[in-house]
């Protein structure tokens, strides 16, 4: 036998639900919960790898927040903005994404999104007050083609010079 | 000197600023530190013979009685399994993971 404690970086999968456990018992502590982002759907604000710190709000959640919730179908844990909210009922959807995720009840979020850290610095993340107006526009997709198209033509461009 | 500073009658438990779960197979420990649980850059695993150890650190058994049990369950000598034990439980206690229950 020989035993050891190692501290290491380990990857968990987003579909764990021991990753979504461990969220959950943190909170339950009263403590902050901080892990690496996987996926572009947030980007600008989030992107693949960025390290999210997630705070659970004993008061529910507002419009424009960006918020850590178990995705009801396939019991995934997806990090996206609130764009709308009736009573307990939340309308989520990724920033950089055109698909809405569906109305998702109080009790499938695990917190908000209170710290974003790019290469070890605060990431601007739309966390701020900006974040209603960001909704906003996420509502009506205009987030989405304010990036996506201008995005399209460029590597457009790039591809006619052969980069 | 490990075994100097550890008393085997002690019974030890996990401490409440740690969050353990066993995640595809292996034992993951997560501190609380400065009340951030830290996936990133605070993560600590234990092998097979830790979580064997872990798991019994229930504070009711007593180191002795935990050595004893493993003595019991596993083909290896006592003194390496004493060893174990008490370097786990040392280490543990290093890092404010375990909390003495008496």
């Amino acid at each position: 036998m020989s035993t050891a404690l190692t501290q290491e970086k380990k990857e968990i999968s987003l579909y764990s639900p021991q990753l979504i456990g461990l969220m959950q018992a943190v909170h339950e502590k009263g403590g902050l919960f901080r892990f690496k982002a996987k996926g572009g759907s947030m980007s600008p604000f989030i992107k693949d790898e960025d390290v999210l710190t997630i705070a659970k709000s004993s008061d529910g959640y507002n419009i424009g927040e960006v918020v850590a919730f178990v995705r009801p179908c396939r019991q995934k844990l997806v990090v996206h903005r609130i764009i709308a909210k009736k009573n307990d009922q939340y309308l989520i959807k990724g920033d950089n994404t055109m698909e809405r995720d569906g109305k998702i009840p109080l009790q499938n979020i695990l917190g908000k999104v209170a710290r974003v850290e790019r290469n070890g610095k605060d990431a601007f993340a739309g966390i701020g007050p900006e974040c209603h107006f960001i909704a906003w526009l996420s509502c009506y997709n205009l987030f989405f083609m304010l990036f996506f198209f201008p995005r399209q033509f460029l590597n457009l461009i790039r591809r006619i010079k052969g980069e | 000197m490990t075994e100097a500073i550890i008393n085997t009658s002690a019974i030890y438990l996990p401490s409440e600023k740690i969050v353990a779960r066993e995640i595809e197979g292996e034992l993951i420990i997560v501190p609380l530190v400065s009340g951030v649980g830290d996936m990133e850059d605070e993560l600590f695993t234990l092998n097979d013979t830790g979580k064997e150890i872990w798991k019994r650190l229930d504070g009711k058994k007593s180191l002795k009685t935990i050595i004893d049990e493993l003595v019991a369950e596993f083909e290896a000598p006592k003194e390496e399994i004493e060893k174990d034990v008490l370097g786990l439980t040392e280490e543990l206690l290093k890092r404010q993971m375990l909390t003495i229950a008496s």
